[in-house]
């Protein structure tokens, strides 16, 4: 890779990095808090390979005058084969730049849901009473994991049972639960979409089902004495009591509170 | 791609021709860019959308640390003078590892930055041994990924000291075999610091040489980790189980393969409640010092020879230290 190529490839990752992190891309791959690293590191690549292009450009312009070989080229010539073979993984930077081209950037979907089951999850010590108060609606909006582990524990396990909740996630379906039922779900991750793990909950009692993959709103209630049809089907059951279809949220994924 | 530059004149230089190439290639990925995500809808594989995801998820999240990493290593190629960071350091191994070990304890500082940082340090004259510590300890305990684990674990305080004294066992002893054994050529020589021309463009052209090529191991390291989780979904985890030192190496393994990042790596432990304690420290002791990205970023860095040595010994020393240290302490 000649110094020009190795600038163009510093400056095509910044400018990667930058625009991910200047929209809600970025947001399909990291958690939030990561986004002024992004943009930082992307503002720094950018800025360091356009003043190598331009670098390269004037080196090549004053070797072509004076026909002298180029200097820096030569300054590494302890192993000028290996180093050539080393740098040539440089090329490799073209993937990410590829992957979103042919792919888009898209968040996990309902492919990588369906082909995994929730990680067991660390324990889990947040009060969905005391949140739903202080948001003082009377459909309170909550996470999937907080209905997921609630629905596991005591006191939240009441509260749960005897209010209805307000829930984003996409549809994922299970034969086993018929015309009217579909599984909610959502990917939780602490660090980056790598370990993200889905997060499911049974609905059942809809009016109509939504297509797969498709995001909804929905507000519902816990069943705790719903026994569920078939071993695959997740738990807990939360019986429907409205949908509304609605885009894919900016922020795709769930974090622990 | 197969576009042949003619040339133009008769003192161009002979370097040209392939310097247009790619440019080119360049600008039609910039220009392709902007109708990004219409070629996907021809593709209706998931498991690619899946996999093109977990990639870029890992890429973009090394990106930011590999960039502080690289950008670290050449301001103090650029501005550090020549022999500052050797005077301060001992020379011995002895007194040099744990100093280290310490020094990347205080530090934050993520996997992905610590090995540019550590061969830049070899290049200013630190015992290797030491700066091997440092790239050991720097990700493992660091003050982020202790809170993390604090957080993890609220039941089990004595899993922060667990992973702090294992983490650090396993770094200095690992420095010190190191110093004992190794040959100096298994570590690749830094390159030459560019000290012609001003320091700005010293700095550029440490960063552009740096970056391309840790750059380039990363993706590699990227795609196999996306590769691995696409094919062992992480489910798989729950069905597995054990006791004793079954336990402890299925989880060491699962830490080199899973290539979790070290803030995130206890949430995934503290939730295995089917292994031992024991094993889910010797989960956090072996992730953040041997996985598959650092060891690609590793063979980037500091050359083939010297992962193909390290990384095993490491991983060996990190189980060993893990399970002496939780059967002590858990």
């Amino acid at each position: 890779m000649s110094p020009f190529d190795a600038s163009c490839a510093v400056l095509a990752t910044g400018l990667l990095a930058l625009w991910m992190g200047l929209t809600d891309a970025m947001l399909k791959y990291l958690k939030p808090s990561m986004r002024p690293w992004l943009v930082l590191a992307g503002a720094l690549l950018v800025a360091v390979g356009i003043r190598g292009i331009v670098r390269a450009r004037q080196r090549e312009r004053v070797a072509a005058g004076a026909e002298a070989h180029d200097h820096d080229d030569d300054a590494h010539a302890h192993s000028p084969d290996e180093h050539a073979h080393r740098q040539g993984f440089g090329w490799l930077l073209v993937l990410p730049v590829l992957v979103v081209l042919v792919l888009g950037q898209q968040s996990l979907g309902a492919f990588a849901a369906a082909h995994s089951s929730t990680r067991n999850l660390p324990p889990y010590s947040f009060d969905i009473a005391a949140y739903a108060a202080s948001q003082g609606e009377s459909e309170p909006g909550l996470q999937l994991v907080d209905v997921y582990l609630g629905a596991q524990q005591r006191g939240n396990r009441d509260y749960l049972a005897h209010h209805v909740v307000k829930l984003l996630g996409f549809v994922t379906t299970n034969p086993a639960l018929g015309p009217r039922g579909f599984v909610l779900t959502r990917f939780l991750v602490s660090c980056c979409a790598a370990d993200a793990t889905p997060v499911k909950i049974t609905m059942i009692d809809a009016e109509h089902v939504p297509k797969a993959n498709h995001w909804v709103e929905v507000t519902a209630q816990y069943d705790p004495t719903y026994v569920v049809p078939a071993p695959d089907v997740p738990k807990p059951v939360m019986r429907v009591h409205s949908i509304k279809a609605v885009g894919e949220p900016s922020e795709p994924y769930e974090g622990l509170r | 791609m197969t576009i042949v530059a003619e040339p133009e004149g008769g003192s161009r230089p002979q370097a040209e021709p392939r310097h247009r190439i790619g440019l080119i290639v360049w600008l039609n990925i910039g220009i392709f860019f902007l109708w990004q995500g219409s070629v996907q809808r021809l593709l209706p594989y998931p498991e690619l959308q899946s996999w093109g995801t977990i990639f870029m998820a890992t890429m973009l999240q090394a990106l930011p640390f590999l960039v502080l990493g690289v950008g670290i290593s050449a301001a103090i190629a650029a501005f550090v003078p020549g022999a500052f960071i050797a005077r301060t350091v001992p020379k011995q191994a002895r007194y040099a590892v744990p100093m280290a070990g310490l020094a990347g304890a205080l530090l934050p500082g993520c996997e992905c930055s610590a090995a540019p940082v550590a061969h830049r340090l070899v290049a200013r004259g630190v015992p290797p041994a030491a700066a091997l510590t440092f790239l050991l300890t720097a990700p493992a305990i660091n003050p982020i990924v202790l809170v993390s684990t604090a957080v993890a674990f609220p039941g089990h305080p004595e899993m922060v000291a667990a992973r702090f004294l294992a983490s650090f066992a396993t770094a200095v002893v690992v420095g010190l075999i190191w110093a004992r054994k190794a040959a100096p050529h298994w570590m690749r020589e830094p390159e030459p610091e560019h000290d012609h021309g001003n320091r700005a463009d010293a700095f550029v052209t440490t960063v552009t040489t740096d970056f391309v090529q840790a750059g380039g191991f990363l993706v590699i390291g990227a795609a196999l980790v996306a590769t691995m989780q696409t094919l062992v979904p992480q489910s798989f985890l729950n069905r597995l189980g054990g006791s004793g030192l079954a336990a402890v190496l299925t989880m060491a393994v699962l830490a080199v393969v899973l290539s979790v990042c070290s803030e995130a790596d206890a949430f995934i432990a503290a939730g295995l409640t089917q292994f031992s304690l024991t094993s889910r420290l010797v989960f956090m002791v072996v992730g953040p010092m041997v996985d598959i990205k650092l060891v690609a970023l590793q063979v980037a860095v500091f050359g083939r020879q010297f992962a193909r040595r390290f990384a095993p010994l490491t991983f060996a020393v990190a189980v060993v230290a893990g399970s002496v240290v939780g059967w002590l302490l858990l």
